[in-house]
């Protein structure tokens, strides 16, 4: 049973984003926390952007916030996002990691000592290698991790390097992940 | 990256610590607690957590550093403009109608923070009437911030940063270039009283009119948020403001009931009452 899907992005990580939200239904449950790479000054455009398309519940992540049900966290600009052992959040201001800041590393890390087994990782466009240890750390711990297909991808490095780390097989194109994600949620959906 | 931490040798060290040199980490946020840990056993080539007990209790020096590499903040100038630009709009005039008054930035890291306010207050001419104290528990980085140093790679988007906090003329008149550096004018930090200060056991020393606290207490747990948000509200006066980070909050917190939200979005509150001395 799944109870976090933990999601990282570059370059085209927004297009990407509302592709895989497009194909989600409007009651989806399971909590998903957005890493997506993005200048200092633009926070406004992916909330904005994700908030007047969808019906979702978009939160701009503040520190110290508890993970609920049926929400999607967005990993605020210029800070680390990370996951405590009683699953909230908190933040940092340590150093870029793979010149990235926030760093999906650092999500992916933290999520995957906390969720572990119960933890969904997905790996999408972009243009640095920034993702790929995390990938594999959720592997690692017994989650499932899923990369964007490189060919289509509007950057292919991300996943690349995600695929080079993991060795997984769990490859898809882009309108094909939602599906791929409720396939496997199946039985952690709740209600 | 931390997968090898075992999580009791975390808590002996944080006890060894406690009880040799009187530095309680224990309701630090454990994660970037934990991930700091991790980069200064890899920049000191040691093997393991034990190793690094080992050291840090027999030997004073490599505690100091130590101590500076696992509170290391980072900040910018003008960090956050908005904040700036609502400082200006509802925290200058309150000073404008005081006497002298208090300031204080509570873990000032290496100045930014500082000589960023100090540059508006004069240039609101209030910094003659302004005593600042910019304290932190890392004496590398004050040390920084003492001598005004920064390197000249940060000026390109402080300059930036100026402009949108609408400062008046120009942020290299506050500069002196060279090559690799930029001292900023000592004038500056005439007012300003740079001393060391640990948020966490240190006793509040006065009240203030204006305390700035911004991305500090991040670090700490939500316990440990509540005592030292508890500090800060106790050294501020009833009509004084309290600046916290853009993604810190005070709601559910200890001290929400002693302040009214004045910008939410900068985080910056008024205080509006004491605590009584029963509050814990």
């Amino acid at each position: 049973m799944y109870d976090l899907i933990v999601i990282g992005s570059s370059t085209g990580g927004i297009e990407a984003i509302i592709t895989i939200l497009a194909g989600l239904p409007d009651n989806f449950k399971v909590p998903i926390v957005f890493v997506q790479h993005q200048d200092r000054n633009s926070q406004s455009n992916l909330s904005n952007i994700l908030k007047n398309r969808f019906a979702f519940e978009f939160v701009d992540v503040e520190d110290k916030l508890k993970i609920e049900k049926a929400k999607m966290y967005l990993a605020p600009p210029d800070y680390h996002l990370q996951i405590e052992m009683n699953k909230t959040f908190s933040l940092s201001l340590d150093e870029p990691v793979h010149y990235s800041r926030p760093s999906i590393d650092v999500l992916f890390e933290t999520a995957a000592e906390v969720y572990r087994s119960n933890l969904i990782g997905v790996l999408l466009t972009g243009a640095n290698s920034d993702g790929a240890d995390g990938l594999l750390r959720i592997q690692e711990n017994g989650g499932y991790v899923l990369v964007q297909d490189p060919s289509t991808a509007i950057s292919a490095e991300m996943p690349k390097s995600g695929i080079n780390a993991t060795h997984t097989e769990h490859i898809y194109y882009l309108q094909d992940i939602a599906t791929q994600l409720l396939k496997i949620l199946k039985e952690g959906i709740y209600d | 990256m931390p997968n090898n931490l075992n999580s009791i040798e975390v808590e002996m060290l944080i006890i060894a610590i406690n009880w040799v040199y009187g530095y309680d980490f224990y309701n630090y946020a454990r994660t970037s607690f934990n991930r700091r840990l991790f980069a200064i056993i890899t920049k000191y080539k040691l093997e393991n957590l034990g190793e690094l007990q080992h050291l840090i209790v027999n030997n004073a020096d490599f505690f100091k550093k130590f101590l500076n590499d696992i509170t290391v903040t980072t900040s910018d100038f003008f960090r956050d403009t908005l904040v700036f630009n609502a400082i200006k709009r509802e925290v200058f005039p309150y000073l404008a109608s005081l006497g002298n008054f208090k300031v204080w930035h509570a873990g000032c890291a290496a100045g930014e923070e500082v000589y960023s306010l100090a540059i508006l207050l004069q240039e609101a001419q209030l910094y003659s009437k302004a005593i600042i104290y910019a304290t932190d528990i890392n004496s590398k980085a004050l040390e920084f911030a003492r001598n005004g140093l920064f390197s000249i790679s940060r000026i390109e988007q402080a300059q930036k940063n100026y402009v949108l906090a609408r400062g008046r003329y120009a942020f290299g008149n506050y500069l002196t270039k060279s090559k690799k550096n930029a001292v900023l004018d000592p004038k500056l930090k005439k007012n300003v009283v740079f001393s060391k200060h640990n948020l966490v056991g240190d006793q509040s020393f006065g009240i203030m009119q204006f305390i700035l606290c911004r991305n500090v207490i991040i670090y700490f747990d939500k316990k440990l948020q509540d005592q030292v948000l508890g500090l800060l509200t106790d050294s501020l006066c009833v009509g004084g403001f309290l600046c916290i980070g853009i993604r810190e909050t005070l709601s559910f917190s200890a001290v929400e009931p002693y302040f009214e939200v004045v910008d939410k979005k900068a985080r910056l509150y008024k205080k509006i009452k004491d605590r009584s001395k029963n509050n814990v």
